[in-house]
Protein backbone atom coordinates (compact mmCIF):
# COMPACT_ATOMS: atom_id res chain seq x y z
CA UNK A 1 0.00 0.00 0.00
CA UNK A 2 1.30 3.84 -0.80
CA UNK A 3 1.28 5.93 1.27
CA UNK A 4 -0.62 8.24 -0.55
CA UNK A 5 -3.07 5.72 -0.67
CA UNK A 6 -3.27 5.28 3.12
CA UNK A 7 -4.02 9.17 3.78
CA UNK A 8 -6.61 9.21 0.98
CA UNK A 9 -8.53 6.22 2.49
CA UNK A 10 -8.03 7.88 6.16
CA UNK A 11 -9.45 10.87 4.66
CA UNK A 12 -11.70 8.97 3.53
CA UNK A 13 -12.96 7.19 6.15
CA UNK A 14 -12.62 10.23 8.56
CA UNK A 15 -15.55 11.71 6.29
CA UNK A 16 -18.01 9.08 6.40
CA UNK A 17 -17.21 9.23 10.36
CA UNK A 18 -17.77 13.12 10.02
CA UNK A 19 -21.16 12.54 8.10
CA UNK A 20 -22.15 9.98 10.79
CA UNK A 21 -21.46 12.28 13.52
CA UNK A 22 -23.19 15.05 11.77
CA UNK A 23 -26.04 12.77 11.40
CA UNK A 24 -25.48 11.93 15.69
CA UNK A 25 -24.82 15.50 15.91
CA UNK A 26 -28.18 15.92 14.95
CA UNK A 27 -29.44 14.66 18.20
CA UNK A 28 -26.37 16.26 20.18
CA UNK A 29 -27.84 20.00 18.77
CA UNK A 30 -31.08 19.15 20.26
CA UNK A 31 -29.76 17.90 23.52
CA UNK A 32 -27.66 21.10 24.28
CA UNK A 33 -30.82 23.06 23.24
CA UNK A 34 -33.44 21.21 25.32
CA UNK A 35 -32.70 22.15 28.76
CA UNK A 36 -32.16 26.36 27.96
CA UNK A 37 -35.72 26.20 25.93
CA UNK A 38 -37.50 24.41 28.78
CA UNK A 39 -36.11 26.64 31.60
CA UNK A 40 -36.58 29.53 29.53
CA UNK A 41 -40.38 28.21 28.97
CA UNK A 42 -40.60 27.72 32.71
CA UNK A 43 -39.21 31.18 33.60
CA UNK A 44 -40.82 33.37 31.13
CA UNK A 45 -43.62 32.24 29.40
CA UNK A 46 -45.56 30.12 31.64
CA UNK A 47 -45.11 32.80 34.69
CA UNK A 48 -46.24 35.72 31.86
CA UNK A 49 -49.32 32.92 31.06
CA UNK A 50 -50.45 31.91 34.41
CA UNK A 51 -50.29 35.94 35.27
CA UNK A 52 -53.28 36.10 32.69
CA UNK A 53 -54.84 32.97 34.42
CA UNK A 54 -54.81 34.25 37.65
CA UNK A 55 -56.57 37.99 36.37
CA UNK A 56 -59.48 35.68 36.02
CA UNK A 57 -59.51 34.56 39.46
CA UNK A 58 -60.00 36.13 42.99
CA UNK A 59 -56.71 35.19 44.24
CA UNK A 60 -57.43 36.21 48.22
CA UNK A 61 -55.10 34.24 49.44
CA UNK A 62 -52.46 31.58 47.34
CA UNK A 63 -54.17 28.33 46.97
CA UNK A 64 -57.29 29.38 47.14
CA UNK A 65 -58.24 30.37 43.28
CA UNK A 66 -61.63 31.01 42.39
CA UNK A 67 -62.68 31.65 39.02
CA UNK A 68 -64.60 34.90 39.05
CA UNK A 69 -64.52 35.26 34.99
CA UNK A 70 -63.82 38.97 33.71
CA UNK A 71 -64.81 40.68 37.18
CA UNK A 72 -61.15 41.91 37.95
CA UNK A 73 -61.19 43.67 34.51
CA UNK A 74 -64.70 45.07 35.18
CA UNK A 75 -63.98 46.18 38.42
CA UNK A 76 -60.73 48.30 37.17
CA UNK A 77 -62.75 49.92 34.37
CA UNK A 78 -65.22 51.71 37.10
CA UNK A 79 -61.80 52.08 39.87
CA UNK A 80 -60.96 55.68 40.07
CA UNK A 81 -57.18 54.56 41.17
CA UNK A 82 -57.00 52.65 38.04
CA UNK A 83 -57.39 55.37 35.93
CA UNK A 84 -55.54 58.12 37.73
CA UNK A 85 -52.28 55.20 38.05
CA UNK A 86 -52.59 54.68 34.36
CA UNK A 87 -52.65 58.09 33.74
CA UNK A 88 -49.28 58.62 35.86
CA UNK A 89 -47.36 55.79 34.07
CA UNK A 90 -48.01 57.62 31.13
CA UNK A 91 -46.86 61.26 32.23
CA UNK A 92 -43.87 59.54 34.04
CA UNK A 93 -42.93 57.53 30.77
CA UNK A 94 -43.48 60.37 28.40
CA UNK A 95 -41.37 62.91 30.90
CA UNK A 96 -38.67 60.74 31.82
CA UNK A 97 -37.77 59.72 28.42
CA UNK A 98 -38.08 63.14 27.01
CA UNK A 99 -35.37 63.89 29.50
CA UNK A 100 -33.26 60.69 28.60
CA UNK A 101 -33.61 60.99 24.83
CA UNK A 102 -32.68 65.14 24.67
CA UNK A 103 -29.63 64.74 26.78
CA UNK A 104 -28.49 61.05 25.38
CA UNK A 105 -28.82 62.30 22.22
CA UNK A 106 -26.91 65.36 22.81
CA UNK A 107 -24.41 63.73 25.31
CA UNK A 108 -23.71 61.40 22.56
CA UNK A 109 -23.00 63.99 19.93
CA UNK A 110 -20.66 65.32 22.36
CA UNK A 111 -18.67 62.44 23.28
CA UNK A 112 -18.70 61.28 19.89
CA UNK A 113 -16.10 64.32 18.80
CA UNK A 114 -12.42 63.84 19.19
CA UNK A 115 -10.72 65.48 22.60
CA UNK A 116 -8.48 64.23 25.16
CA UNK A 117 -9.59 62.18 27.62
CA UNK A 118 -12.94 61.24 25.32
CA UNK A 119 -12.27 57.66 26.67
CA UNK A 120 -12.25 58.28 29.75
CA UNK A 121 -15.23 60.31 29.69
CA UNK A 122 -17.30 57.43 27.87
CA UNK A 123 -15.82 55.20 30.79
CA UNK A 124 -17.18 56.84 33.69
CA UNK A 125 -21.15 58.20 31.99
CA UNK A 126 -21.32 54.09 31.84
CA UNK A 127 -20.61 54.37 36.17
CA UNK A 128 -24.68 55.39 37.19
CA UNK A 129 -26.17 52.53 34.64
CA UNK A 130 -24.43 49.96 35.99
CA UNK A 131 -24.98 50.83 40.06
CA UNK A 132 -27.97 49.33 41.66
CA UNK A 133 -31.33 51.52 41.52
CA UNK A 134 -31.29 51.13 45.57
CA UNK A 135 -27.93 53.11 45.59
CA UNK A 136 -29.37 55.67 43.08
CA UNK A 137 -32.32 55.99 45.63
CA UNK A 138 -29.91 56.84 48.24
CA UNK A 139 -27.60 58.81 46.75
CA UNK A 140 -30.66 61.46 45.20
CA UNK A 141 -32.40 61.27 49.09
CA UNK A 142 -28.87 62.30 50.52
CA UNK A 143 -28.72 65.21 47.64
CA UNK A 144 -31.95 66.10 47.90
CA UNK A 145 -33.30 65.48 51.69
CA UNK A 146 -34.86 68.42 53.32
CA UNK A 147 -32.53 68.90 56.50
CA UNK A 148 -29.34 67.78 55.52
CA UNK A 149 -29.23 67.57 51.72
CA UNK A 150 -26.64 68.85 49.77
CA UNK A 151 -29.02 70.56 47.40
CA UNK A 152 -30.83 72.37 50.10
CA UNK A 153 -27.51 73.84 51.63
CA UNK A 154 -26.56 75.29 48.17
CA UNK A 155 -30.39 76.82 47.71
CA UNK A 156 -30.23 78.01 51.25
CA UNK A 157 -27.08 80.19 50.53
CA UNK A 158 -28.33 81.46 47.42
CA UNK A 159 -31.45 82.13 47.50
CA UNK A 160 -32.19 81.43 51.03
CA UNK A 161 -34.85 78.89 51.03
CA UNK A 162 -35.36 75.52 50.97
CA UNK A 163 -37.38 72.87 48.52
CA UNK A 164 -39.29 69.63 50.00
CA UNK A 165 -38.07 67.47 46.87
CA UNK A 166 -40.38 64.94 47.37
CA UNK A 167 -43.26 66.87 48.51
CA UNK A 168 -46.29 66.71 46.61
CA UNK A 169 -45.56 69.45 44.49
CA UNK A 170 -41.87 68.31 43.52
CA UNK A 171 -42.04 64.48 44.28
CA UNK A 172 -43.21 63.39 40.32
CA UNK A 173 -40.36 65.84 39.07
CA UNK A 174 -37.70 64.68 41.65
CA UNK A 175 -38.19 61.34 40.94
CA UNK A 176 -38.19 61.36 37.01
CA UNK A 177 -34.93 63.47 36.84
CA UNK A 178 -33.78 60.80 39.46
CA UNK A 179 -34.65 57.96 37.40
CA UNK A 180 -33.24 59.81 33.88
CA UNK A 181 -29.86 60.45 35.80
CA UNK A 182 -29.45 56.75 35.60
CA UNK A 183 -31.33 55.86 32.33
CA UNK A 184 -30.07 58.41 30.00
CA UNK A 185 -27.03 56.27 29.86
CA UNK A 186 -28.79 53.27 27.98
CA UNK A 187 -29.55 55.67 25.14
CA UNK A 188 -26.14 57.89 24.78
CA UNK A 189 -24.74 54.01 24.69
CA UNK A 190 -27.00 52.51 21.57
CA UNK A 191 -26.79 56.17 20.25
CA UNK A 192 -22.70 56.54 20.34
CA UNK A 193 -22.31 53.15 18.90
CA UNK A 194 -24.18 54.27 16.06
CA UNK A 195 -22.50 57.56 15.38
CA UNK A 196 -19.24 56.02 15.93
CA UNK A 197 -19.79 53.46 12.92
CA UNK A 198 -20.84 56.20 10.47
CA UNK A 199 -17.87 56.51 7.78
CA UNK A 200 -16.27 59.95 8.31
CA UNK A 201 -15.70 60.11 4.69
CA UNK A 202 -19.59 61.14 4.22
CA UNK A 203 -18.49 64.34 6.60
CA UNK A 204 -15.38 64.56 4.59
CA UNK A 205 -16.99 65.14 1.02
CA UNK A 206 -20.11 66.93 2.75
CA UNK A 207 -17.37 69.38 3.80
CA UNK A 208 -15.93 69.45 0.45
CA UNK A 209 -19.46 70.30 -0.57
CA UNK A 210 -19.86 72.96 1.59
CA UNK A 211 -22.15 71.58 3.93
CA UNK A 212 -22.41 73.47 6.88
CA UNK A 213 -22.35 71.52 10.25
CA UNK A 214 -25.99 72.35 10.37
CA UNK A 215 -26.71 70.44 6.84
CA UNK A 216 -23.89 67.86 7.83
CA UNK A 217 -26.38 66.84 10.72
CA UNK A 218 -29.47 67.08 8.52
CA UNK A 219 -27.80 65.15 5.77
CA UNK A 220 -25.28 63.18 6.96
CA UNK A 221 -26.25 62.00 10.77
CA UNK A 222 -29.21 61.95 11.42
CA UNK A 223 -30.21 59.37 8.48
CA UNK A 224 -27.12 57.06 10.22
CA UNK A 225 -29.48 57.52 13.76
CA UNK A 226 -32.75 57.95 13.59
CA UNK A 227 -33.80 54.25 13.49
CA UNK A 228 -31.80 53.97 16.55
CA UNK A 229 -33.21 56.64 17.83
CA UNK A 230 -36.51 55.30 17.33
CA UNK A 231 -35.54 51.80 18.96
CA UNK A 232 -34.16 53.08 22.01
CA UNK A 233 -37.81 55.87 22.31
CA UNK A 234 -39.26 52.75 22.14
CA UNK A 235 -37.81 50.21 24.40
CA UNK A 236 -37.16 53.18 27.05
CA UNK A 237 -40.66 54.38 26.86
CA UNK A 238 -41.59 50.15 27.56
CA UNK A 239 -39.50 49.95 30.40
CA UNK A 240 -40.68 53.26 31.92
CA UNK A 241 -43.99 52.85 31.68
CA UNK A 242 -43.69 49.83 33.51
CA UNK A 243 -40.46 50.58 36.28
CA UNK A 244 -41.46 49.33 39.57
CA UNK A 245 -38.05 49.54 41.67
CA UNK A 246 -37.20 53.37 41.22
CA UNK A 247 -40.86 54.80 42.27
CA UNK A 248 -41.10 52.53 44.91
CA UNK A 249 -37.63 53.19 46.60
CA UNK A 250 -38.29 57.38 46.13
CA UNK A 251 -42.07 57.34 47.13
CA UNK A 252 -43.70 54.59 47.38
CA UNK A 253 -46.44 56.41 45.05
CA UNK A 254 -47.09 58.38 47.21
CA UNK A 255 -47.52 61.91 48.67
CA UNK A 256 -51.15 61.37 48.27
CA UNK A 257 -51.11 58.65 45.20
CA UNK A 258 -49.06 61.37 43.23
CA UNK A 259 -46.38 59.21 41.62
CA UNK A 260 -48.39 55.89 41.62
CA UNK A 261 -48.33 54.47 38.37
CA UNK A 262 -49.83 51.03 37.07
CA UNK A 263 -46.67 49.21 38.38
CA UNK A 264 -46.81 51.02 41.88
CA UNK A 265 -50.76 49.92 42.15
CA UNK A 266 -50.51 46.59 40.86
CA UNK A 267 -47.75 45.64 43.70
CA UNK A 268 -50.31 47.71 46.24
CA UNK A 269 -52.97 45.13 45.47
CA UNK A 270 -51.32 42.35 44.87
CA UNK A 271 -49.02 42.05 48.34
CA UNK A 272 -50.53 45.12 50.63
CA UNK A 273 -54.90 44.34 49.65
CA UNK A 274 -53.59 40.82 49.13
CA UNK A 275 -55.59 41.14 45.95
CA UNK A 276 -53.40 38.39 43.75
CA UNK A 277 -56.05 38.62 41.04
CA UNK A 278 -56.37 42.04 41.03
CA UNK A 279 -52.54 42.78 40.55
CA UNK A 280 -52.56 40.05 37.88
CA UNK A 281 -54.95 41.62 35.79
CA UNK A 282 -53.31 44.93 36.46
CA UNK A 283 -49.90 43.41 34.71
CA UNK A 284 -52.07 41.87 32.40
CA UNK A 285 -53.06 45.29 31.25
CA UNK A 286 -49.35 46.39 31.03
CA UNK A 287 -48.55 42.80 29.15
CA UNK A 288 -50.56 44.38 26.14
CA UNK A 289 -48.30 46.98 26.13
CA UNK A 290 -45.55 45.41 26.05
CA UNK A 291 -47.11 43.17 23.34
CA UNK A 292 -47.98 46.02 21.36
CA UNK A 293 -44.26 47.64 21.57
CA UNK A 294 -42.84 43.94 20.52
CA UNK A 295 -45.01 43.87 17.54
CA UNK A 296 -43.89 47.59 16.48
CA UNK A 297 -40.23 46.36 17.22
CA UNK A 298 -40.56 43.41 15.55
CA UNK A 299 -41.81 44.23 12.00
CA UNK A 300 -40.20 47.63 11.94
CA UNK A 301 -36.80 46.18 13.26
CA UNK A 302 -36.67 42.57 11.74
CA UNK A 303 -34.12 42.52 14.73
CA UNK A 304 -34.55 38.34 14.19
CA UNK A 305 -32.58 39.05 11.25
CA UNK A 306 -29.45 39.46 13.14
CA UNK A 307 -28.83 36.04 14.46
CA UNK A 308 -30.26 34.50 11.30
CA UNK A 309 -27.00 33.35 9.19
CA UNK B 1 -23.53 75.36 -8.38
CA UNK B 2 -21.59 77.71 -5.78
CA UNK B 3 -17.80 76.97 -5.18
CA UNK B 4 -18.21 78.17 -1.58
CA UNK B 5 -15.76 75.21 -0.01
CA UNK B 6 -14.04 77.74 2.30
CA UNK B 7 -11.96 76.25 4.73
CA UNK B 8 -13.04 75.91 8.64
CA UNK B 9 -11.37 78.93 9.96
CA UNK B 10 -9.02 78.07 13.02
CA UNK B 11 -11.57 80.54 15.46
CA UNK B 12 -14.17 78.39 14.61
CA UNK B 13 -12.37 75.06 14.82
CA UNK B 14 -11.08 75.74 17.97
CA UNK B 15 -14.41 77.23 19.15
CA UNK B 16 -15.77 74.11 18.44
CA UNK B 17 -13.14 71.85 20.51
CA UNK B 18 -14.15 74.66 23.39
CA UNK B 19 -17.51 74.13 23.58
CA UNK B 20 -16.87 70.30 23.12
CA UNK B 21 -14.32 70.43 26.45
CA UNK B 22 -17.05 72.35 28.43
CA UNK B 23 -20.09 70.12 27.70
CA UNK B 24 -17.92 67.09 28.21
CA UNK B 25 -16.70 68.51 31.63
CA UNK B 26 -20.31 69.22 32.85
CA UNK B 27 -21.23 65.87 31.56
CA UNK B 28 -18.59 64.56 33.27
CA UNK B 29 -19.56 66.64 36.95
CA UNK B 30 -23.55 64.90 36.75
CA UNK B 31 -22.75 62.05 36.04
CA UNK B 32 -19.68 61.45 38.45
CA UNK B 33 -20.22 64.11 41.04
CA UNK B 34 -23.24 62.25 43.04
CA UNK B 35 -21.06 59.30 43.20
CA UNK B 36 -18.50 61.00 44.31
CA UNK B 37 -20.42 62.67 46.81
CA UNK B 38 -21.78 59.39 48.55
CA UNK B 39 -18.35 57.35 48.45
CA UNK B 40 -16.90 60.36 50.68
CA UNK B 41 -19.84 60.93 52.90
CA UNK B 42 -19.72 57.01 53.90
CA UNK B 43 -16.03 57.47 55.09
CA UNK B 44 -16.41 60.73 56.80
CA UNK B 45 -16.54 60.16 60.85
CA UNK B 46 -20.35 60.01 62.22
CA UNK B 47 -19.83 63.38 63.43
CA UNK B 48 -19.20 64.97 60.36
CA UNK B 49 -21.62 63.68 58.04
CA UNK B 50 -24.30 65.97 58.52
CA UNK B 51 -22.37 69.09 58.65
CA UNK B 52 -22.95 72.35 57.71
CA UNK B 53 -21.45 73.79 55.33
CA UNK B 54 -19.95 70.21 53.79
CA UNK B 55 -16.55 69.92 52.80
CA UNK B 56 -16.04 68.40 49.20
CA UNK B 57 -12.47 67.52 49.90
CA UNK B 58 -11.38 66.43 53.10
CA UNK B 59 -8.52 63.55 54.59
CA UNK B 60 -10.45 63.17 57.70
CA UNK B 61 -11.69 60.32 56.56
CA UNK B 62 -12.38 57.09 58.24
CA UNK B 63 -13.93 53.00 57.74
CA UNK B 64 -16.45 54.10 61.12
CA UNK B 65 -19.79 53.96 58.85
CA UNK B 66 -18.49 50.38 57.60
CA UNK B 67 -17.16 49.09 61.02
CA UNK B 68 -20.80 50.06 62.24
CA UNK B 69 -22.20 48.51 59.31
CA UNK B 70 -20.94 45.28 59.42
CA UNK B 71 -21.02 44.37 63.45
CA UNK B 72 -24.22 46.18 64.13
CA UNK B 73 -26.56 45.48 61.13
CA UNK B 74 -27.43 42.12 59.50
CA UNK B 75 -25.61 44.05 56.07
CA UNK B 76 -22.81 40.86 56.09
CA UNK B 77 -25.96 38.52 55.79
CA UNK B 78 -27.35 40.49 52.93
CA UNK B 79 -23.67 40.57 51.47
CA UNK B 80 -23.44 36.71 51.65
CA UNK B 81 -27.15 35.94 50.39
CA UNK B 82 -26.32 38.41 47.16
CA UNK B 83 -23.24 37.13 46.58
CA UNK B 84 -24.46 33.46 46.19
CA UNK B 85 -27.37 34.80 44.16
CA UNK B 86 -25.28 36.39 41.89
CA UNK B 87 -22.52 33.95 41.88
CA UNK B 88 -25.62 30.87 40.92
CA UNK B 89 -27.17 33.19 38.07
CA UNK B 90 -23.93 33.66 36.37
CA UNK B 91 -23.23 30.22 36.42
CA UNK B 92 -26.92 28.87 35.74
CA UNK B 93 -27.55 31.91 32.77
CA UNK B 94 -24.11 31.33 31.05
CA UNK B 95 -24.15 27.86 30.61
CA UNK B 96 -27.74 27.94 29.30
CA UNK B 97 -26.55 30.26 27.40
CA UNK B 98 -23.56 28.61 26.14
CA UNK B 99 -25.47 25.98 25.24
CA UNK B 100 -28.27 27.60 23.59
CA UNK B 101 -26.21 29.65 21.28
CA UNK B 102 -23.75 26.81 19.78
CA UNK B 103 -27.15 24.71 19.23
CA UNK B 104 -28.81 27.29 17.25
CA UNK B 105 -25.72 29.01 15.42
CA UNK B 106 -24.37 24.84 14.39
CA UNK B 107 -28.05 23.60 13.92
CA UNK B 108 -30.31 23.90 11.43
CA UNK B 109 -33.26 24.08 14.28
CA UNK B 110 -36.76 24.52 13.02
CA UNK B 111 -38.89 27.51 14.26
CA UNK B 112 -35.66 29.46 14.97
CA UNK B 113 -36.83 32.49 14.25
CA UNK B 114 -39.72 32.35 16.09
CA UNK B 115 -37.13 31.45 19.21
CA UNK B 116 -35.57 34.83 18.47
CA UNK B 117 -38.43 36.65 18.56
CA UNK B 118 -39.74 35.38 22.08
CA UNK B 119 -36.24 36.00 23.52
CA UNK B 120 -36.27 39.61 22.38
CA UNK B 121 -40.03 39.65 24.06
CA UNK B 122 -39.09 38.31 26.95
CA UNK B 123 -36.26 40.70 27.33
CA UNK B 124 -38.32 43.95 27.26
CA UNK B 125 -40.82 42.00 30.23
CA UNK B 126 -40.55 44.08 33.28
CA UNK B 127 -39.43 42.88 36.58
CA UNK B 128 -42.73 43.51 37.93
CA UNK B 129 -44.70 41.69 35.71
CA UNK B 130 -42.99 38.58 36.44
CA UNK B 131 -43.29 39.18 40.44
CA UNK B 132 -46.68 38.24 40.82
CA UNK B 133 -46.99 34.75 39.49
CA UNK B 134 -43.66 33.64 41.01
CA UNK B 135 -45.01 34.74 44.25
CA UNK B 136 -47.94 32.68 43.80
CA UNK B 137 -45.93 29.61 42.17
CA UNK B 138 -42.82 29.59 44.34
CA UNK B 139 -44.91 29.83 46.87
CA UNK B 140 -46.94 26.78 45.84
CA UNK B 141 -44.37 24.55 45.39
CA UNK B 142 -42.35 25.86 48.40
CA UNK B 143 -39.01 27.75 46.60
CA UNK B 144 -40.34 30.83 48.16
CA UNK B 145 -37.65 32.31 50.35
CA UNK B 146 -34.86 30.27 48.86
CA UNK B 147 -31.87 30.81 46.54
CA UNK B 148 -33.08 28.69 43.94
CA UNK B 149 -36.31 30.94 43.41
CA UNK B 150 -34.15 34.13 43.76
CA UNK B 151 -31.63 32.72 40.74
CA UNK B 152 -34.70 31.02 38.83
CA UNK B 153 -36.27 35.00 39.02
CA UNK B 154 -33.38 36.48 38.48
CA UNK B 155 -32.51 34.21 35.18
CA UNK B 156 -35.79 35.26 34.09
CA UNK B 157 -34.06 38.36 33.57
CA UNK B 158 -30.64 37.43 32.43
CA UNK B 159 -31.34 34.14 30.22
CA UNK B 160 -33.00 35.94 26.97
CA UNK B 161 -30.62 38.38 26.33
CA UNK B 162 -27.46 36.25 26.87
CA UNK B 163 -29.29 33.38 25.16
CA UNK B 164 -29.10 36.30 22.41
CA UNK B 165 -25.26 37.85 22.85
CA UNK B 166 -23.91 33.92 22.31
CA UNK B 167 -26.24 33.43 19.54
CA UNK B 168 -24.41 36.22 17.95
CA UNK B 169 -20.83 35.34 19.31
CA UNK B 170 -21.24 31.58 18.49
CA UNK B 171 -21.69 33.22 14.52
CA UNK B 172 -18.23 34.74 14.21
CA UNK B 173 -16.45 31.44 15.02
CA UNK B 174 -15.72 29.88 11.45
CA UNK B 175 -17.23 26.21 11.63
CA UNK B 176 -13.64 25.06 9.54
CA UNK B 177 -11.91 25.68 12.56
CA UNK B 178 -14.21 22.69 14.21
CA UNK B 179 -14.79 20.51 10.90
CA UNK B 180 -10.67 20.03 10.48
CA UNK B 181 -10.51 18.81 14.58
CA UNK B 182 -13.76 16.29 13.25
CA UNK B 183 -11.72 15.22 10.92
CA UNK B 184 -8.45 14.56 13.46
CA UNK B 185 -11.49 12.13 14.95
CA UNK B 186 -12.47 14.92 17.64
CA UNK B 187 -16.27 14.78 19.23
CA UNK B 188 -18.46 17.22 18.61
CA UNK B 189 -18.92 18.12 22.28
CA UNK B 190 -14.90 18.12 22.62
CA UNK B 191 -14.72 20.69 19.59
CA UNK B 192 -17.26 22.87 20.98
CA UNK B 193 -15.84 22.88 24.71
CA UNK B 194 -12.02 23.12 23.53
CA UNK B 195 -12.59 25.20 19.57
CA UNK B 196 -16.01 27.22 20.01
CA UNK B 197 -15.97 28.07 23.57
CA UNK B 198 -12.53 29.83 23.30
CA UNK B 199 -13.37 31.09 19.82
CA UNK B 200 -16.55 33.19 22.15
CA UNK B 201 -14.94 34.45 25.20
CA UNK B 202 -15.31 38.41 24.42
CA UNK B 203 -19.55 37.05 24.59
CA UNK B 204 -18.85 34.78 27.41
CA UNK B 205 -17.12 38.08 29.38
CA UNK B 206 -20.27 40.34 27.79
CA UNK B 207 -22.87 37.67 29.12
CA UNK B 208 -21.14 37.18 32.69
CA UNK B 209 -21.00 41.23 33.40
CA UNK B 210 -24.58 41.25 32.20
CA UNK B 211 -25.71 39.00 34.84
CA UNK B 212 -23.87 40.23 37.45
CA UNK B 213 -25.27 43.36 36.68
CA UNK B 214 -29.08 41.83 36.77
CA UNK B 215 -28.27 40.10 40.00
CA UNK B 216 -26.66 43.07 41.59
CA UNK B 217 -29.36 45.46 40.74
CA UNK B 218 -32.42 43.69 41.21
CA UNK B 219 -34.80 44.72 43.84
CA UNK B 220 -38.32 44.28 42.41
CA UNK B 221 -38.39 40.32 42.36
CA UNK B 222 -36.08 39.70 45.03
CA UNK B 223 -38.76 42.10 47.26
CA UNK B 224 -41.66 40.00 46.07
CA UNK B 225 -40.69 36.40 46.52
CA UNK B 226 -38.76 36.66 49.65
CA UNK B 227 -39.91 37.59 53.11
CA UNK B 228 -37.56 35.76 55.10
CA UNK B 229 -35.31 38.11 56.63
CA UNK B 230 -32.53 35.58 56.46
CA UNK B 231 -32.84 35.35 52.57
CA UNK B 232 -32.98 39.57 52.33
CA UNK B 233 -30.16 40.70 49.85
CA UNK B 234 -28.41 44.03 49.96
CA UNK B 235 -30.79 45.80 47.87
CA UNK B 236 -34.18 45.34 49.69
CA UNK B 237 -32.18 45.51 53.23
CA UNK B 238 -30.47 49.39 52.08
CA UNK B 239 -34.40 49.72 51.84
CA UNK B 240 -35.13 49.57 55.48
CA UNK B 241 -32.67 51.62 56.34
CA UNK B 242 -34.74 54.25 54.31
CA UNK B 243 -38.07 53.59 56.11
CA UNK B 244 -38.95 55.40 59.36
CA UNK B 245 -38.58 58.56 61.34
CA UNK B 246 -34.52 58.61 61.83
CA UNK B 247 -32.70 57.89 58.77
CA UNK B 248 -29.43 56.48 59.12
CA UNK B 249 -26.97 57.97 57.12
CA UNK B 250 -23.73 56.47 58.43
CA UNK B 251 -25.42 53.01 57.29
CA UNK B 252 -26.82 53.85 54.64
CA UNK B 253 -23.74 55.53 53.02
CA UNK B 254 -21.70 52.85 53.29
CA UNK B 255 -24.21 50.27 52.41
CA UNK B 256 -24.64 52.16 48.85
CA UNK B 257 -21.27 52.41 48.67
CA UNK B 258 -20.30 48.94 49.08
CA UNK B 259 -23.18 48.63 46.26
CA UNK B 260 -21.75 51.02 43.48
CA UNK B 261 -18.12 49.73 44.31
CA UNK B 262 -17.91 46.62 41.84
CA UNK B 263 -19.54 47.96 39.27
CA UNK B 264 -17.22 51.16 38.76
CA UNK B 265 -14.28 48.30 38.96
CA UNK B 266 -15.98 46.57 36.14
CA UNK B 267 -16.46 50.00 34.64
CA UNK B 268 -12.79 50.74 34.25
CA UNK B 269 -11.30 47.24 34.53
CA UNK B 270 -13.53 45.62 31.95
CA UNK B 271 -15.37 48.52 29.65
CA UNK B 272 -14.50 46.71 26.08
CA UNK B 273 -16.87 43.93 27.27
CA UNK B 274 -19.93 45.96 28.86
CA UNK B 275 -19.99 47.60 25.76
CA UNK B 276 -19.41 44.21 23.62
CA UNK B 277 -22.15 43.22 25.28
CA UNK B 278 -24.28 46.89 24.81
CA UNK B 279 -23.69 46.53 20.82
CA UNK B 280 -25.83 43.36 20.17
CA UNK B 281 -28.12 45.39 18.23
CA UNK B 282 -25.57 47.12 16.05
Amino acid sequence: MSRSETIASRIIKNLSVLSTDRKDSKLFGYALLSPPILIFIIISLFPILFAIYLSFHSGLGVLTLNHVGLENYTSLMSDGAFWSSFWIGIIFALYTVTIQMVFGVGIALVLNENFKFANLVRTIVLVPYLIPTVAVVVIWNWILDQNVGLMNYVLESTVGQTVSFFGETMAMHSLSWAASWKFTIFVVLLVLARLQSIDQQLYEAAKINGASPYRRFIDVTWPNIKSIILLVLLLRLIWMFNRFDIIWLFTEGGPFDSTTTLAVLAYERAFISLQYGTGAAITTIMFVFVLLGSIIYFVKFKPEEEVMA
Amino acid sequence: MSKKSKPVSPERYSARKLITYVLAGVTTAVFAFPVYWILLSSLKPVGRIREWPPSFITLDLTLDNYITLVTSTNFPQWFVNTTIVTVGNIFLTLSLAICAGYALTRYEIPHSKNLARGLLLAYMFPPVLLGIPYFVLFNSIGINNSYLGIVLAHASLSLPLSTWIMWQFFQTVPISWEESAWICGASRFRTMLEIAVPGVFPGIAAVAIFTFSVSWNDFTLAYMVTSDPSMTLMTVGLRDFMQGGRILWGDLTAGASILIIPPIILVFTLNKYILEGFSFRG
